[in-house]
């Protein structure tokens, strides 16, 4: 072998050397760049999963309670796993009260100025992104954690702040400050973004469900009858609908819970009752309380969450006038009838207590005896026609019907009222119509709903006035006024009449007509109303229970007929009634 | 059509507001993301190297991936004071 | 000389009774079914007593005493139970003397009357 070869062989040893060394330092190269990569991976990783346990805690430990400030706390607080800091804060603005909460939590030991400059650092943050001077307003400080050391001279060196903001509305800022400089990686600080971010979405939509459905749940209470309020545990109103204010008399556009406590003062002790209700935990009632002129029961009960935690209360204003007055009516109606049973008895006791008396002259006697037959005849009365009135109610009545002659009825009705007619000087006829056929009814009670009809005609007619019976037959299609113009009768029916206008076949109309006083409008309801009397019926000098028009409705709807009135004032009326021919 | 001075100083003014809202060295780092933009320690814009229109855009979006729509309503005041400058209106 | 009372009540059965007492003991006795026609019988009549019911049609008890508050006759009236809140009202209105009717007895009415009328300052 000659040099050369060996000078060969030690160029191309060189050469393979050089490649396979270049080549290590390649991989070496490769390996240590993936090494970054993965470890860049690694801690990605490491930051989406801390990313991910942020956002449930808030979730879990949130719920749903929309404090902000528990999500600020929840963020700050975990702020120690990812990244370095001296310290870190929030301010969060109470949009009720306009107040500032600044609070910071140290973590390593700084100076009061450091934190002093971390506050105006937000403050002056948080004045841009809102467009207002925060000067003038109260700052309500907590600063927690590591005790602040006067003699540490280290300055606010970096920071980065997070704006909070639920549904584009800024409502406070976070900060992270450190003493040392340059700290902060883009990375780190744009995940701290990220997250905060995200949880103000989750608020947002929270808050977005809960404003649909408070508002479903207003437009409920909107409409109710009743005046509802909704109060929570914080005493503030957060439900309430117009009912409230208009039976409260409050005109404030924003009911608070002071114009509630206000409009009851002097009346009901309203807080009381209230913080009873929410206490121990039971609904408490006020039966009774006269506000803005009416009478309202009030209800208040407990509100609970799933949990049995207390949310607050219910109140609910219930307006019991109209009961009252029914109440008072019925009571009225109640001592009426009284009063007229036990005047007549105690006018017979008195009487038989006169009999008794030695002194008693005889000719006394044959009085006596009227007035005890004139009281027992009242008393009689009024009980027949309380028990009528109670059959009709309980739908007891019985009707029984049989064809039969009602013209021979009506006549003996007008004989028997003619002297009664003769001492005011009032005449009493009749008219019966043609082609009336034989009419289905029930002699007695008819007979009776006769009796009621033109005894008060007469009551009501002055001296010398006219009461006629006038009665008609009426075909399905027939129009009154044309068939009582025909029959040249003289009424108040006109073809605007609501009953006639219901009927369904063909009729007999029997009419009892007056030329008396007449009777208003607004009165005509109260005459066949069992507890209301219309207000000529108090002024007449003739006792009569008022009850004789009720029981005259009941007797003729349970004959499938129906009664009613036309009268004009000063004119006179007409009281009919209306049978079935079937 | 606004000249690039009224878009550095725009964009100067945005860097500016936002050091205040968010910190300068985040505020700062964002802003240097925009290629197209020359920026000074204290964040000033120098340069712009490319269409400006582009470039604000860019740097608003750099902003809004950090803390939202919050920006564009910084945003108005400024736009408000350079009348000719034209941004895409993203809602 | 006769004395006078005037009843004012509308149930024809207390007035007859009442006359029926009264007038063999020489007492002279009107009636009036209600407060209006009492008014008009106290004006022509000038009784010496009156006697009054509360409850009566067209004008009753109450406006009878309000519209005779001038007149120093001495008026007895005459209540039915379960009206007690009739007479706190009655007294405001001057009425000293009260009788139940539906306790009442002849002899009461008799003696309440004499009574008054002795007690009465002498005309």
């Amino acid at each position: 072998m000659d040099q050369a070869n060996v000078s060969v062989i030690f160029v191309f040893s060189i050469v393979i050397i050089a490649v396979i060394v270049s080549f290590c330092v390649y991989i070496r190269k490769l390996r240590g760049t993936l090494k970054a990569e993965s470890e860049k991976r690694e801690s990605e990783n490491n930051r989406r999963m801390y990313e991910l346990s942020i956002l449930k805690e808030i979730g879990e430990r949130a719920g749903y309670s929309l404090n902000t400030q528990r999500i600020a706390d929840i963020i700050t607080g975990s702020l120690k796993e990812l990244i370095d800091y001296s310290t870190t804060s929030y301010i969060l603005e109470d949009t009720q009260k306009k107040e500032l909460l600044f609070k910071c939590e140290v973590e390593e030991s700084v100076s009061p100025k450091f934190v002093e400059d971390v506050k105006g650092k937000m403050v002056a943050a948080l004045s841009v992104l809102t467009d207002q001077n925060y000067q003038n307003r109260t700052i309500e400080e907590v600063i927690a954690g590591t005790i602040l050391d006067d003699d540490n001279n280290e300055p606010l060196s970096s920071f980065f702040n997070i704006p909070l903001t639920v549904g584009n509305k800024v409502v406070g800022i976070l900060n992270v400050s450190s003493t040392k400089t340059g700290l902060y990686k883009e990375d780190e600080m744009t995940i701290l973004y990220k997250i905060t971010a995200q949880a103000s979405n989750a608020v947002t939509r929270l808050q977005d469900v809960l404003d649909s459905e408070q508002s479903k749940l207003n437009a409920m209470v909107v409409s109710m009858a009743d005046g509802v309020l909704m109060i929570d545990k914080d005493n503030r109103v957060y439900v309430t609908n117009p009912k409230v204010k208009d039976l409260l008399g409050i005109e404030n556009k924003e009911t608070s819970i002071f114009d509630i406590i206000e409009a009851f003062e002097g009346k009901v002790d309203f807080r009381t009752k209230l913080e009873e209700c929410i206490k121990l935990n039971r609904q408490e009632v006020i039966e009774e309380t006269y506000i803005q002129h009416r009478y309202i029961r009030i209800l208040f009960s407990p509100v609970k969450d799933k949990n049995s935690e207390t949310l607050g209360a219910v109140i609910i204003l219930h307006d019991i006038t109209h009961d009252k007055e029914l109440e008072k009516v019925k009571e009225d109606f109640t001592n009426m009838m009284v009063h007229d049973l036990r005047s007549p008895l105690n006018g017979i006791r008195l009487i038989s207590e006169m009999l008794q008396d030695k002194k008693m002259p005889k000719d006394q006697f044959l009085q006596s005896a009227k007035m005890i037959h004139g009281s027992t005849t009242n008393i009689l009365e009024l009980v027949n026609d309380l028990l009528d009135v109670a059959k009709l109610e309980a739908g007891k009545f019985i009707v029984t019907k049989s064809k039969g002659d009602l013209k021979r009825v009506i006549e003996e009705r007008i004989n028997f009222f003619q002297s009664l007619a003769s001492e005011k000087n009032i005449v009493l006829n009749s008219y019966w119509g043609p082609d009336i056929e034989q009419v289905p009814f029930d002699e007695k009670e008819i007979i009776q709903v006769l009796n009621n009809l033109l005894s008060n005609a007469i009551k009501f007619t002055e001296e010398k006035g006219v009461v006629k019976v006038q009665t008609l037959l009426l075909k399905k299609d027939e129009d009154i006024e044309s068939k009582a113009k025909q029959a040249g009768i003289k009424w108040f029916i006109s073809n605007s009449s609501e009953v006639l206008q219901k009927r369904e076949k063909d009729v007999i109309i029997c009419a009892v007509t007056d030329n008396g006083s007449g009777i208003r409008k607004d009165q005509i309801k109260k005459l066949f109303n069992k507890f209301e009397q219309a207000e000529g019926q108090k002024k007449t000098q003739a006792k009569g229970t008022g009850l004789g028009l009720v029981i005259a409705k009941g007797i003729i709807e349970a004959h499938g007929g129906l009664v009613s009135v036309e009268s004009t004032e000063d004119k006179g009326s007409t009281f009919f009634f209306i049978l079935p021919l079937e | 059509m606004a000249n690039g001075e009224e878009y550095k100083n725009i964009m100067s003014e945005m860097i500016k507001k936002q050091i205040v809202i968010l910190g300068p060295d985040i505020a700062i780092m964002k802003a240097k993301n925009v290629t197209e933009l020359a920026i000074s320690a204290d964040g000033e814009v120098t340069e712009i190297n490319g269409d400006p229109q582009v470039a604000l855009q860019r740097l608003i979006d750099e902003y809004v991936a950090l803390s939202g729509l919050i920006v564009k309503k910084t945003m108005e005041p400024l736009l408000a004071k350079y009348p000719s400058v034209v941004i895409e209106n993203k809602q | 000389m006769t004395k006078k009372i005037l009843v004012i009540d509308d149930d024809s059965a207390i007035q007859q009774v009442i006359k029926s007492s009264l007038v063999p003991e020489g007492y002279d006795v009107r009636t009036a079914d209600n407060g209006q026609a009492g008014l008009d019988l106290v004006k022509e009549f000038q009784p010496d007593v009156i006697m009054l019911d509360i409850m009566m049609p067209v004008m009753g008890g109450f406006d009878f005493l309000k519209q005779n508050k001038e007149s120093t006759i001495p008026v007895i009236v005459l209540s039915s139970l379960g009206q007690d809140g009739n007479e706190e009202k009655v007294k405001a209105l001057g009425v000293k003397y009260f009788l139940q009717k539906d306790n009442i007895h002849i002899d009461d009415i008799k003696k309440l009357i004499s009574n008054i009328l002795n007690s009465a300052p002498k005309q």
